[in-house]
């Protein structure tokens, strides 16, 4: 199947990367940083740091990528094989998506032991880095080079990220409701306490309707600003 | 193989029109080679054919069918190299066409064969970023051919090669078409386009001016004359002779017995020539 074949280029690509073994050495960090804190704080640290850094890693590593193969002039060639967009954007979700799962596992269960409600946390960790690899695309499309992604990355991102602040007690709104760091720090919080079953509908049903407004706008964005552009300067 | 007729396409936001009635058609095992300069439509005409544009006016019909209505499938049928190399500069020669043959489901012609055509199968297992511009090129072109096209577009393809390299790749698209493919082919080589196009194109502002066999253009536009150099008192001298009834010509025959020749050429126009004479426009 054609999106297996992509996945599994895709993982060698950022292997041969070294996304990989940047990510291996924090991740033991990671553990390292829990099993010497007092328990609870740990909890209350590794919830945020699972949902800023193994979910959202997608988000960070897709512009990596798409800027590299931009640089590397791959599109003009891919899509001029059976390979189609969303196969592609598929892919590359896959691909940081496992990454993002297994990291996440690791470091939950090798800093505290097991994991509460391992198939809620599960789909948040998993809803959440499809969600932000996507969100990535959109904005990876639209820079030129690494540098410009990373300067505007913060500002893209703020916004979805807000609910944080609630988590750290500093401000309360419906709003936050809204954007998808809520649901998705409820369902990462999974790997810890029991969460009720109006949270977990909550936290699935936005990240996911998230999830489809995303894989939307980064197919479009996609093939406006990459697909039609492939050939360009010939 | 394709049918065009009046195809027409602007590009979002510009005022001209970028193709102003393309009409020509490709016969089945023929090579057509697009000329023009830089900015003529070359690129957008083959950008429209491998179906990335597709909002264009007009009929464009390749395989019998409307482009339009020509489904994923259609890849499948077509090779396509760029000028540019497009590599994975981290994968292997072989890796990389690995990779794009994972992504057919027609059956492929195996990567070793291919890199071997290519006089890179030494080299493939060294990664693209330690090639050299012309061996990514020679890999970049053979890719092309991975799926066994019927139809093969080839933009540039002697760009940035070793004159020995640049006949491997013009023998191979030779080959080619001896197998029966269909080749359209862009370029500004003059050279690339005579030696291996049955017919071309010279393309300039959107609109095609012209399109025949090079050799008849170069028949038809050249001077009907034979030029004739020769040493005459240690300096060069030169006349030229009507073609028509050279045979029976004295003072072309009493020329070559008495002088000491150093060339004779018939005077046919140089596809150049030909191209600045009815585009007005040089091809750089």
């Amino acid at each position: 199947m054609r999106i297996l074949q992509a996945v599994k280029y895709d993982i060698k690509f950022q292997f041969r990367h070294g996304f990989y073994y940047a990510y291996l050495l924090l991740t033991i960090l990671y553990i390292f940083a829990f099993r010497l804190m007092p328990i609870d704080a740990a909890r209350y640290a590794a919830t945020v740091i699972v949902f800023s850094d193994p979910a959202v890693m997608g988000f960070f590593f897709i512009g990596g990528i798409v800027l590299l193969e931009k640089g590397q002039n791959i599109y003009q060639s891919l899509f001029v094989t059976p390979l189609r967009v969303h196969e592609y954007l598929i892919a590359k979700a896959v691909s940081l998506t496992l990454l993002s799962t297994i990291t996440s596992f690791a470091i939950i269960v090798l800093s505290f032991g097991r994991v509460e409600n391992p198939l809620i946390f599960l789909l948040g960790v998993v809803f959440t880095s499809v969600l932000f690899t996507l969100i990535g695309f959109t904005l990876a499309v639209r820079c030129k080079n690494i540098n410009q992604y990373i300067i505007i990355s913060p500002l893209y991102t703020i916004i979805f990220m807000l609910p944080m602040l609630e988590y750290f007690g500093l401000t309360k709104s419906w709003l936050f409701n809204l954007l998808p760091a809520k649901p998705s720090l409820i369902l990462i919080k999974a790997a810890f306490y029991n969460i009720t079953f109006a949270d977990t509908a909550f936290g699935i049903i936005a990240l996911l309707i998230w999830c489809v407004i995303s894989y939307v706008w980064a197919k479009d964005w996609f093939y406006k600003y990459i697909v039609l552009r492939a050939g360009d300067g010939n | 193989m394709i049918k065009v007729k009046n195809l027409e396409f602007t590009y979002a936001g510009a005022g001209e029109k970028t193709l102003k009635g393309l009409d020509f058609e490709l016969g089945k095992g023929e090579v057509l080679g697009f000329l023009g300069p830089s900015g003529a439509g070359k690129s957008t005409t083959q950008k429209i054919l491998i179906g990335i544009l597709k909002d264009y006016k007009g009929q464009v019909k390749v395989f019998d069918k409307e482009l339009n209505s020509l489904g994923t499938d259609y890849y499948e049928k077509i090779g396509v190299s760029f000028e540019l190399p497009n590599l994975y500069s981290k994968f292997t020669a072989l890796e990389n066409l690995d990779f794009f043959r994972a992504l057919y489901s027609v059956s492929t012609e195996s990567p070793e064969k291919l890199l071997d055509m290519v006089g890179l199968l030494e080299s493939k297992n060294m990664r693209v970023s330690e090639f050299s511009k012309g061996m990514k090129m020679r890999l970049n072109f053979c890719r092309a051919f991975l799926n066994n096209p019927d139809l093969i577009f080839l933009d540039e393809p002697t760009s940035g090669l070793d004159p020995v390299n640049a006949k491997k790749i013009k023998d191979i698209i030779l080959e080619q078409k001896q197998r029966g493919k269909t080749i359209f082919l862009t370029t500004h080589n003059m050279n690339v386009a005579e030696d291996l196009c049955d017919r071309v194109a010279f393309i300039v502002n959107g609109e095609i001016k012209l399109i025949d066999s090079p050799r008849q253009l170069k028949l038809d536009r050249g001077k009907k004359v034979v030029r004739v150099e020769y040493q005459e008192q240690g300096k060069m001298e030169f006349k030229e002779f009507d073609i028509a009834e050279i045979g029976s010509n004295q003072q072309f025959a009493a020329l070559l017995r008495e002088k000491q020749i150093e060339t004779i050429h018939t005077q046919e126009a140089t596809l150049e020539d030909i191209f600045i004479q009815v585009t007005g426009r040089s091809l750089i």
